[in-house]
C-alpha cells in the first residue's frame, strides 16, 4: 500500500495554506489521490501504473501550491523573499530612513550646503595637518621597530648651550665594547661628492657608515646584497650601493647595474647593490652609501672629541635605554680615568658626558613645535566649526517642530524620528568628510608642486583616511542628537501643538549657545593672538642685522675631487686662477672663498686658546665657529673692519701665520684691550689642547670684523663665542664655497661665473647656486610658512565665529520679534532696537575676548619657542587683535540689528 | 480544431459552472465530482486533482459550497460538498450568463445550432 498522505505531507508546504487547515487538506488531497489509485488498480492496472497516474494528477506542485494559497487565503509563496541579512540587520529601515534624508536634505539646500561647507573647511585643513603630523612626528623614521633605535652623543653641557648630535670616531670601538645590551651598533656621516648624472657632473649627497649600519636599519636590498665587514678595511673601500632614486637616474632600473663600476669624485666604485624605493633613511637625497673605514688614526685616542660622526645603536629585544645609560656612565668613567692628568680637568670642566635617546625623537626635535602648534590651531578651528554646526542644526530642529509633529501624529515612533535624523546627520558628516578629503589631498599636491613640502612621507593614508571619516561621523552624530533634541526634552504634546511659537527652548538652552559662542571668539581671539605674534616674530628675523650684506651677493659651492687635488698645492692654485677669473668678470665687485658660506647651514667649530689667557677655575674650554677664508671674502661678503686688516696677499702662502677674530672673540678674550698682535692656538686634537708651550705654534690676530651671524638668527649656543677666520692657504681645504659680490643682480651673472670656472677647469661643477637674499629666505622659509598657515587658521576661526554670532543674534532676533514689535509699537525709536540686538551681540563678543585673554595669558608659554624678539603676553598684539574681533563682531551684529529694526510691527503684533 | 491554450481558457471560464452544476442534485466528495464532469462530457473536459481542487477551496471560501467530513466504517474518511443557498444561485445566474453568452458568439461567429 502506498503511503499518499506522506507523499502529500512531501510536496505541500505548511505555509501554502492556512495553518489550521493543513492537515485536514492533507488527508483531503492523500484520500482523492488514493482513490484514483485504487480506481486503477481494480481496473488492472500494475502498482507501478497506478501510482504514476496518481501523481500525475499534481503535474507541478509549485503552482498547485500556488493556487491552494490564493483559493485559501493564505499569503502565497514569495517568489523573492528580501534577503535574510537584511530583515535579520534591520536594513530595511535604515535604507529607508537614508533615502527619507537624502530627499530632505536636498530639499533644505540652504542648511545642507552650510553645513557641507563648514564640514570641508574644516576638516579638510585639519585632514592636511594630521598628514604632515602623521607623517613627520609619528613615523619619522621608516624602519621596522623604529623606537628600538637609540642615538649615542657627546655632550659638553657647560661649554655648549645646545644639544649634541655627534660623536667621535674612536667613541665606536669603545660602545661596541661596553654597550653590551646592544644588538647592533653603526657610526655614519653624510658625505658629499661629484658624480656624472646624464653627463652632468652633479653634487651628490650619500651617507658613509660602517656596513652594520643597513643591518641595524633592517634595509633588504631590491637587488645585489649589502655591504660586509671585509668591505669596509682601510684602502678597501670600494664599493657603493645605490638607492632607488639614483639606480632610476643612472641605470633606468636596470638590475644589470650590480656589478657596473661608478666614477664618483674621481674614484670608480663597484656597485653591489641596490636599495628599495621605499628605504628613505637618511632623506630623499641620499643617493648612495659607502662603507666606512676607519683609520688608526682615527681610532686613536688623538682623535677622542673630534666630533662630526653619528652613532647609533639598535636595543636587544628586551633590552632598555635605562641599561644602556648606566653602561654609557660606566664606560665615561673608564675613559676618565684614562685620560692624561693635564687634560682631565679640562674634560671635567666641559661637563662631558655621553647621551642616549631614542634617534627619532631627535629628528623631529626641530619640526615639532611649529606642526603640533598648527595641528592645536587646526583642532581649535575644527571645535568652532563643530559649535556652528551644532548652532546651525539647533535652529533647524526649532524650525521643523511642525514637520516632526506630523511625522509623530502619523503614528512613527519616537525613536524612529530619532534614528532618521542621526542618518541625516551622519549623512552629511560622511559627506563633509569625503569632500574634507578631496579638499586635503589638492592642498598637499599643490604645496608638493611648489616644492613646500618634500617629505614623501607627508600623505593622506589610511590613517588620516580613517580619522577624518570618524571625524565627520562623529560630527555627523552630534547634529543628529541636536537636530532630535526636541523629541528629548519637549513633551510631546508641545511638539505636536504648533511648537514653533514656543519658547526658545528655555533658559538653560539659551544659555547654552550663548556660552558656545563666547568659547568659539575666545578660542578665534587666541587663534588671532598666536598668528599676531608669530608676524611680529618673522618681522624682527628679517630685520636682523647679520653682520653680512644680503642684497647683490651670491654664492656657490664646490667640492675640489680627491685624485686631481692630492696636494694642496693644487687647490691652493685653482682657488687663486678661479678667483682671478671671476673677479675679471664685469659686474664683479669683489671675490672670495670660504669653508663656511653664511646661512648655507654648514659650519665647523672647534676650540681656541689664547695666550696668556687664563681660564676661571671651572670655566670650560672656548669653543667657536671656525671658517677658512681667503683674501677678498670678507669684502664680497660685506662683512665690515672694526681693527687692524682683511686677508691679503700677505697671507696666501702656507706659513702664514695670521687669524683673523670677530669682536665677540676679542671682547671675550681680551676685553677693551687691542686684539692686535696678540696670539691664539687652534689644537688639532686633544693631546695638542693639554699643553702649551714655547714650541705651540702660535696664531697672531691681524684683524677684527664684525659679528656674522654666520648660521642663522636662530641659533643660539655658541654662536655668543663668537668665530675666528683662518687663512686659506694653510690647510686648502677642498670643500668651499664661492662669495662674490656683484653690482646689479647677482643672479644674472650666473652663466658668466660658471664659464669662468669651467675655464679653469672644465669637470668641475658649481652646486647649490644661491644669492644671500635667497639663502636668508630659506633659513627662514618653516617660519614664514607657519606664520602663514597659523594666518589662515586665525582667519578661518575668526570667520566662522562670526557666523556663529549671526546665527544666534539673527535666531534671537525672530524669536523675540514679537517683543520689539511690542517696544516699537509703544514708541520706541528703530535705533534703539539697533542698540539692544549690538548690545546683545557685541556682549557676547566682549565676553570671548575676556575669556580669550586669559587663554592666551596662560597657554602664551607653549608658543614661546617659536617667538623671536616678542613675548607671548606682549600687549600691543593683544590690543589690536581686539579690536579686529570688535570689527568683525560688529559687523556680524549689523544684520541682524537692522532686521529687528525694520521689523513689521503690525505684521508681529497681529499674528495670533 | 481547438488548441490546447483555446480549450484551457474555455474550461477557466466555465469550471465554476462545471463543478457547481454536478452538486446540484446531491452532494458529493471531489473524486465523484471529477468523474461525473468526465463522463457527462464524454471525456471532453479532465480535471485532476491540482485543477479541481483550488475550485473547490475558492467556491467554498466564497461560501458557494460547504465542506464537511464524512466518516464510514471501515473505510478512509473523505470530504462531501453540497451547494449552499448562496451557490444555488450563483449556478442559475451563471448558467444564464452562459447561455446569453453563447447565443451571442453563436451569431457573431455564425456557428450552427449542432
Amino acid at each position: 500500500m502506498r503511503d499518499f498522505v506522506a507523499h502529500v505531507r512531501r510536496h505541500l508546504s505548511r505555509r501554502d495554506v492556512p495553518e489550521d487547515r493543513f492537515d485536514e487538506i492533507v488527508e483531503e488531497l492523500a484520500a482523492e489521490l488514493e482513490s484514483r489509485y485504487t480506481t486503477l488498480l481494480e481496473r488492472g492496472a500494475s502498482d507501478e501504473e497506478a501510482w504514476s497516474a496518481a501523481a500525475a494528477q499534481v503535474p507541478s506542485w509549485s503552482s498547485f501550491a500556488r493556487e491552494l494559497a490564493s483559493a485559501t487565503g493564505a499569503p502565497p509563496p514569495q517568489k523573492q523573499r528580501p534577503s535574510r541579512l537584511r530583515m535579520s540587520l534591520g536594513l530595511d529601515r535604515w535604507l529607508h530612513d537614508l533615502k527619507l534624508a537624502i530627499r530632505i536634505l536636498r530639499k533644505d539646500r540652504g542648511f545642507t550646503v552650510t553645513a557641507l561647507a563648514t564640514l570641508t573647511i574644516c576638516l579638510g585643513g585639519h585632514a592636511a595637518i594630521l598628514a604632515g603630523v602623521n607623517g613627520v612626528l609619528f613615523h619619522p623614521l621608516r624602519i621596522p621597530e623604529a623606537d628600538r633605535v637609540l642615538l649615542m652623543a657627546n655632550q659638553y653641557p657647560a661649554v655648549e648651550k645646545r644639544w649634541g648630535t655627534v660623536s667621535a670616531p674612536p667613541d665606536y670601538d669603545d660602545r661596541l665594547r661596553h654597550v653590551t645590551v646592544m644588538e647592533e651598533q653603526a657610526l655614519y656621516n653624510y658625505s658629499g661628492v661629484t658624480l656624472e648624472i646624464a653627463g652632468v657632473p652633479t653634487r651628490a649627497l650619500g651617507i658613509v657608515g660602517t656596513p652594520s649600519l643597513l643591518r641595524l636599519l633592517r634595509a633588504r636590498p631590491a637587488h645585489g646584497r649589502l655591504f660586509v665587514d671585509s668591505e669596509a678595511t682601510p684602502g678597501n673601500e670600494q664599493s657603493i650601493i645605490l638607492s632607488d632614486r639614483l639606480f632610476r637616474e643612472l641605470y633606468n632600473g636596470d638590475p644589470a647595474a650590480v656589478g657596473r663600476t661608478v666614477r664618483v669624485s674621481g674614484r670608480e666604485l663597484t656597485i653591489v647593490g641596490v636599495l628599495p624605493r621605499d628605504f628613505t633613511f637618511g632623506g630623499p637625497d641620499v643617493r648612495f652609501w659607502t662603507p666606512l673605514a676607519l683609520t688608526e688614526r682615527q681610532r686613536s685616542d688623538d682623535a677622542r672629541h673630534s666630533n662630526g660622526w653619528t652613532s647609533i645603536g639598535r636595543l636587544n629585544p628586551g633590552a632598555t635605554i635605562e641599561q644602556v645609560r648606566a653602561q654609557l656612565k660606566a664606560l665615561d668613567a673608564v675613559n676618565l680615568e684614562r685620560t692624561t692628568p693635564k687634560l682631565k680637568p679640562i674634560l671635567i670642566n666641559t661637563g662631558f658626558y655621553t647621551s642616549v635617546e631614542p634617534l627619532a625623537d631627535v629628528v623631529v626635535r626641530d619640526v615639532q613645535g611649529p606642526l603640533s602648534m598648527l595641528w592645536g590651531a587646526s583642532i581649535v578651528v575644527l571645535v568652532i566649526g563643530l559649535g556652528n554646526l551644532g548652532n546651525l542644526a539647533f535652529a533647524r530642529s526649532r524650525t521643523r517642530l511642525s514637520e516632526l509633529g506630523t511625522r509623530l501624529a502619523i503614528g512613527a515612533g519616537r525613536f524612529d524620528v530619532i534614528r532618521q535624523q542621526l542618518v541625516e546627520g551622519v549623512l552629511i558628516g560622511g559627506l563633509g568628510a569625503g569632500a574634507a578629503l578631496a579638499v586635503g589631498v589638492s592642498i598637499l599636491s599643490t604645496l608638493r608642486r611648489r616644492e613646500l613640502v618634500t617629505n614623501t612621507a607627508i600623505q593622506i593614508d589610511l590613517t588620516v583616511v580613517g580619522i577624518t571619516i570618524g571625524l565627520g561621523i562623529v560630527a555627523g552624530v552630534i547634529v543628529g542628537l541636536v537636530s532630535a533634541s526636541p523629541l528629548f526634552t519637549m513633551r510631546l504634546s508641545s511638539i505636536l501643538h504648533d511648537g514653533t511659537r514656543s519658547r526658545t527652548g528655555g533658559r538653560a538652552v539659551r544659555a547654552t549657545r550663548r556660552t558656545l559662542v563666547v568659547a568659539q571668539m575666545a578660542c578665534s581671539f587666541m587663534l588671532l593672538v598666536g598668528a599676531g605674534l608669530l608676524w611680529v616674530s618673522v618681522r624682527n628675523l628679517l630685520n636682523v642685522n647679520y653682520g653680512f650684506a644680503l642684497d647683490n651677493v651670491i654664492t656657490a659651492g664646490v667640492n675640489l675631487p680627491q685624485p686631481r687635488y692630492a696636494a694642496d698645492e693644487d687647490a691652493r692654485s685653482l682657488v687663486n686662477r678661479s678667483l682671478d677669473s671671476i673677479r675679471r668678470l664685469p659686474g664683479v665687485v669683489a671675490a672670495g672663498a670660504t669653508t663656511v658660506v653664511p646661512l648655507r647651514g654648514f659650519y665647523q667649530s672647534g676650540v681656541i686658546i689664547a695666550e696668556g689667557y687664563v681660564p676661571k677655575p671651572g670655566e670650560p674650554a672656548v669653543a667657536t665657529v671656525r671658517s677658512t677664508v681667503t683674501p677678498g671674502y670678507f669684502e664680497a661678503a660685506g662683512t665690515a673692519l672694526v681693527r687692524g686688516r682683511y686677508f691679503d696677499d700677505r697671507d696666501t702662502a702656507e706659513s702664514t701665520r695670521s687669524v683673523i677674530v670677530d669682536e665677540s672673540l676679542a671682547r671675550r678674550f681680551w676685553r677693551d684691550e687691542d686684539p692686535i698682535g696678540r696670539r691664539v692656538f687652534r689644537p688639532a686634537n686633544a693631546k695638542e689642547l693639554e699643553s702649551t708651550g714655547p714650541d705651540t705654534p702660535w696664531l697672531t690676530v691681524v684683524g677684527v670684523v664684525r659679528d656674522a651671524q654666520l648660521r642663522g638668527p636662530l641659533v643660539t649656543d655658541f654662536g655668543t663665542n663668537g668665530t675666528v677666520y683662518f687663512p686659506y692657504a694653510v690647510t686648502a681645504p677642498r670643500d668651499f664655497g664661492y662669495v662674490i659680490r656683484t653690482a646689479g643682480d647677482p643672479a644674472a651673472l650666473v652663466p658668466d661665473i660658471r664659464s669662468a670656472l669651467s675655464q679653469v677647469d672644465r669637470e668641475l661643477p658649481l652646486f647649490d647656486i644661491r644669492t644671500m637674499s635667497q639663502r636668508s629666505e630659506l633659513t627662514l622659509l618653516s617660519r614664514t610658512s607657519t606664520m602663514q598657515l597659523a594666518t589662515l587658521f586665525a582667519a578661518v576661526a575668526v570667520f566662522l565665529s562670526a557666523i556663529g554670532l549671526y546665527g544666534v543674534l539673527a535666531y534671537l532676533v525672530t524669536q523675540r520679534s514679537r517683543e520689539i514689535g511690542v517696544r516699537l509699537a509703544v514708541g520706541s525709536a528703530p535705533r534703539e532696537i539697533v542698540a539692544l540686538v549690538l548690545r546683545e551681540g557685541l556682549g557676547l563678543a566682549v565676553g570671548g575676548v575676556l575669556l580669550g585673554v586669559v587663554g592666551a595669558l596662560s597657554l602664551g608659554r607653549l608658543v614661546a619657542s617659536q617667538l623671536y624678539g616678542v613675548t607671548p603676553t606682549n600687549p600691543w598684539v593683544m590690543v589690536l587683535m581686539t579690536l579686529m574681533l570688535a570689527a568683525v563682531a560688529t559687523l556680524a551684529c549689523i544684520v541682524p540689528a537692522r532686521r529687528a529694526a525694520n521689523v513689521d510691527v503690525m505684521k508681529i503684533l497681529s499674528a495670533p | 480544431m481547438n488548441t490546447p491554450t483555446d480549450e484551457h481558457s474555455l474550461k477557466k471560464g466555465t469550471a465554476e459552472l462545471l463543478v457547481l452544476a454536478q452538486l446540484e442534485d446531491e452532494p458529493r466528495h471531489g473524486y465523484d465530482i471529477a468523474t461525473r464532469i468526465e463522463q457527462r462530457s464524454h471525456g471532453a473536459v479532465v480535471f485532476n486533482v491540482a485543477s479541481l481542487y483550488p475550485i473547490l477551496y475558492r467556491l467554498e471560501a466564497q461560501g458557494s459550497i460547504s465542506g464537511w467530513w464524512v466518516e464510514r466504517a471501515g473505510q478512509r474518511r473523505r470530504r462531501f460538498y453540497k451547494l449552499t443557498a448562496a451557490g444555488r444561485k450563483k449556478l442559475t445566474q451563471q448558467r444564464e450568463t452562459w447561455s446569453v453568452f453563447m447565443a451571442a458568439v453563436q451569431r457573431a461567429a455564425g456557428l450552427e445550432y449542432a
